[in-house]
């Protein structure tokens, strides 16, 4: 019983971290553009077929894959963005509301495109990764745990933590969070905002990828992946604190544990249920999520 | 008619409104003066609802306002404009007045769904009352032209129709003149004295010390959140300590 | 009185449409055209009007084909008291999902409605002693109305016909009455409507319940006309489908819901001939609508209109 919970847990984990690259993924664009980028499981199916192409076609090694597809599907968000978004920002700049819903339109209809070029490069069925991780399961105080849920969990932390000090650190890091605080202001400073919001796109895509690469490689690559999954970060991106980096990590983390709990202690039909009740109880009554200040409403 | 007071409010640690009293009398004139983030704008916020005091309070009529949210004030009969205009830019000028006629005369849904004779009827009488607003605010004959289409000046002339057409007993004009060319300040200066001569209390924001000058009753002053003084203008002109809180910044006229 | 002339004129035209060669094939997409056209009429409230965001219609949808279908086959109701209870339904669903959810904003008000539809979604699969869970229900009895059974494509055309066109003068009355200046108001400057002594809150909600209402209506005439529902037709896909017919026609236009029903449905048949390549085409024409026609087909030519012939008053 506590050996199966002990890997419950660990799984738990591991899918969650997934999560929270989803939730990050979100979180980039929202930060930086008020914008929910819909095609985000789009993205991340997207990772998982690069992945597959790049070790088995081209060869890669499993860890040459991952930095290859993240940067391959940040090409393709940039693109997307240069496409079907800055067009659509420029001429409706001045009417947010019907912004809003036209980047809602344009990313579902860049979701659907995506998800269906899909089906038609790789056809319908799930594809398998080549078994990349080391099969045999680590022995800790006498509980077996299935090594791939920690390599996961590490190259998902991991990442992360790069993305971190990319933010913080280097100079164009500086520029995009300057561009997510105050547009106007950065754009003085000589931030170029067309080419921070290129790199916003680009960035949400790759790590996103990344999580639809670290999933497909314990599982299947399949075309409509995507929605579940980025249903789940959404949500996790909710109970972290939209717009925020480490309440992606923290809320991923919470959601794949509450999930894995709830398999183990009730049943897992029920666990759909606890990513909708989560998300549905945060924006009732705590819409600013667990890390981020309520905004203060003004006029 | 309106009394405040001690009314306060801070934004992170900044205290915009310091324990602010005042009082207007029912018919006059009272504009609200003072340098820029004296905190004028905030107090007007407060009255309307839009910001919640953090101490204090706000009776008008004999009823406290402190608390009730920005349309059960708007009902209670207090209208105001805004310092950056806020038309619905979508809607024409007679659309606009429109939506401040229904502020104090509630439509029923099944009325509107089945366009009852009633509901025509009323369309007509507000018509009516439209028409005599805007000739009043000198916009008679623009009351088709989509609001966003008006000039600077009859957009804030609309501003104030609307307002009143809430059937507000109290009018709160927000920098009424910011932007206007001496002409169109005239107009508003013509404009503000003849509603209050049908009746209408008046609150006004303003920077054109000329304008406060010539037509209010009283004029309170601001600085840093707290009321310097409170007087008729030929006093206010001479007060020490509003020359000191203006010196280098604006000449009293 | 020009614009009465004109919906008789168009009404008349739909009227003679069948007899333009039409077979049971083309009458049932007609049909179809009118049920979306009354779903995105009232969707149209939402985001057009009153600027608020739905992506969870298709629930409200669902509700009314449900509730309808049920009343009629499991209480034994006459169609009229079928189709009743699916507007009251969701009309009171809606108001009860509204007060909470239209407190939130943009990006938030958006997933808050893909919470509560897809909750309603698994309600449907899961809660089968009731619904019949994913399979659905089967040979839902053909609309009639005091003995007058509409048993032909051509009835039930004009069954549709009849009740899209009610909706609409519904749907007219209530965007020049009161309430839909009230809604543009709250959608143009919040601030100012709440000044003007509107309540935003309850605004927002009474447009919100009166969309799903017509949704309601909408998810009856399919529940009756189709005569097959499954939970599976009433996902994010399809109240994404809807939102995308209200875009195509012109958020915030009068007849824009009815074009854009008309689009999307004729797009999609006529996108079945690419087999395959249905869907991909579909993603990538909607990206380029919203690139090239932002304002929508009405909304678009409303502005040609005004350049061509302009002058700023808008009468």
């Amino acid at each position: 019983m506590l050996a199966s919970l002990m890997q419950q847990i660990v799984s738990g984990l591991a899918i969650g971290s997934v999560y929270a690259l989803v939730a990050l993924a979100f979180s980039l664009t929202v930060r930086a553009l008020n914008q929910i980028n819909f095609a985000t499981g789009e993205l991340f199916m997207l990772g998982a077929y690069f992945g597959i192409a790049f070790t088995v076609m081209l060869g890669l090694p499993f860890w040459m894959a991952i930095p290859t597809t993240a940067i391959a599907v940040s090409l393709v968000g940039v693109a997307f963005e240069k496409l079907a978004y800055r067009p659509i920002f420029k001429a409706n700049a001045d009417h947010p509301a019907r912004l809003h819903i036209l980047i809602i339109c344009s990313t579902v209809g860049t979701g659907i495109f995506l998800q269906n070029g899909a089906m038609l490069v790789w056809g319908a069925q799930a594809l398998p990764f080549p078994k990349v991780f080391d099969q045999t399961p680590l022995d800790i105080f006498g509980v077996l745990i299935p090594s791939e849920y920690l390599w996961i969990t590490l190259v998902a932390v991991l990442l992360m933590a790069v993305l971190n000090f990319f933010l913080q650190s280097s100079w164009t890091g500086k520029g995009l969070r300057a561009a997510a605080q105050d547009r106007e202001t950065a754009a003085l400073m000589g931030v170029r905002l067309s080419a921070a919001d290129s790199w916003t796109f680009g960035l949400s895509a790759g790590v996103g990828a990344v999580g639809g690469l670290l999933i497909g490689a314990i599982s299947f690559a399949y075309p409509t992946m995507g929605a579940g999954y980025a249903l789940k970060g959404f949500t996790a991106a909710i109970i972290g604190g939209l717009g925020s980096m480490r309440g992606a990590l923290v809320g991923g983390l919470l959601l794949g544990l509450a999930e894995s709990l709830v398999i183990a202690f009730i049943s897992s039909v029920y666990k759909d249920v606890v990513a909708f009740s989560l998300l549905l109880l945060f924006l009732q009554f705590k819409p600013s999520g667990l890390l981020m200040k309520p905004v203060q409403r003004r006029v | 008619m309106l009394k405040v007071s001690d009314l306060a409010k801070s934004f992170a640690g900044v205290k915009a409104v310091a324990g602010v009293s005042f009082e207007i009398a029912k018919g006059e004139i009272l504009s609200m003066i003072g340098p820029n983030g004296a905190g004028k704008t905030s107090a007007f916020n407060m009255i309307t609802g839009f910001y919640a005091p953090d101490a204090g309070s706000i009776v008008f009529e004999g009823r406290e306002l402190n608390g009730l949210p920005p349309h059960a004030i708007a009902k209670a009969g207090i209208g105001r404009t805004f310092q950056n205009i806020e038309l619905f830019h979508d809607l024409t000028v007679r659309e606009n007045m429109r939506v401040a006629l229904q502020c104090n005369s509630p439509v029923t849904t099944i009325g509107a769904i089945l366009r009852m004779p009633s509901t025509v009827r009323r369309e007509i009488e507000e018509n009516r009352r439209t028409d005599e607003l805007l000739k009043m605010m000198g916009l008679a004959d623009k009351a088709d032209y989509q609001s966003s289409a008006l000039s600077y000046g009859e957009q804030r002339r609309l501003e104030m129709a609307r307002a009143l057409a809430t059937d507000a007993t109290l009018l709160l004009l927000d920098e009424p003149t910011a932007g206007m060319t001496p002409a169109e300040v005239g107009i508003m200066m013509d404009t503000i004295r003849k509603v209050r001569d049908t009746g209408i209390t008046v609150f006004l924001i303003e920077h054109n010390m000329k304008l406060v000058m010539s037509i209010s009753d009283r004029i309170v002053v601001m600085d840093h959140g707290v009321k310097i003084a409170e007087d008729v203008p030929s006093e206010i002109r001479k007060h020490p300590a509003v020359l000191r809180a203006y010196l280098g910044e604006e000449e009293v006229a | 009185m020009k614009s009465i002339l004109v919906l008789v004129a168009v009404v008349g035209a739909l009227c003679v449409l069948p007899f333009l060669g039409g077979n049971a094939y083309t009458l049932h997409i007609y049909g179809l055209v009118g049920i979306y056209a009354i779903v995105a009429m009232g969707l149209n409230l939402v985001f057009g009007y009153t600027g608020q965001i739905s992506l969870g219609h298709a629930a409200y949808f669902a509700v009314g084909a449900y509730i309808s279908a049920m009343t009629t086959i499991d209480l034994g109701m006459p169609y009229i008291i079928g189709l009743l209870a699916a507007i009251v339904a969701t009309f009171i669903l809606g108001y009860l999902v509204g007060t909470p959810s239209l407190k939130l904003e943009g990006a938030y008000l958006g997933m808050a409605t893909i919470g509560f539809g897809e909750i309603v979604k698994m309600t449907l699969v899961n809660w089968e002693d009731v619904t019949r869970g994913p399979t659905g229900i089967s040979r839902i009895p053909q609309p009639e109305l005091f003995g007058l059974d509409f048993n032909t494509p051509l009835l039930r055309y004009y069954f549709v016909l009849g009740v899209a066109v009610i909706a609409f003068i519904v749907y007219w009355n209530l965007v020049r009455s009161h309430y839909g200046t009230r809604f543009v108001a709250v959608r143009d400057s919040a601030k100012a409507a709440s000044a003007m002594g509107i309540d935003l809150q309850r605004t927002k909600t009474l447009a919100f319940a009166i969309s799903t209402a017509f949704a309601g209506v909408g998810g009856s005439l399919y529940a009756h006309v189709n005569r097959y529902i499954a939970p599976d037709a009433f996902g994010l896909g399809e109240s994404i489908n809807l939102l995308v017919m209200t875009v195509i026609g012109g958020m915030g236009t009068l007849v824009g819901p009815i074009v854009g029903a008309a689009v999307v449905v004729y797009l999609r048949e006529s996108l079945q001939v690419l087999a395959d390549f249905n869907m991909l085409i579909y993603g990538l024409l909607l990206m380029l609508l919203m690139v090239f026609v932002p304002r929508g087909l009405i909304g678009s030519f409303k502005l040609f209109w005004q350049k061509r012939w302009g002058h700023a008053e808008s009468q």
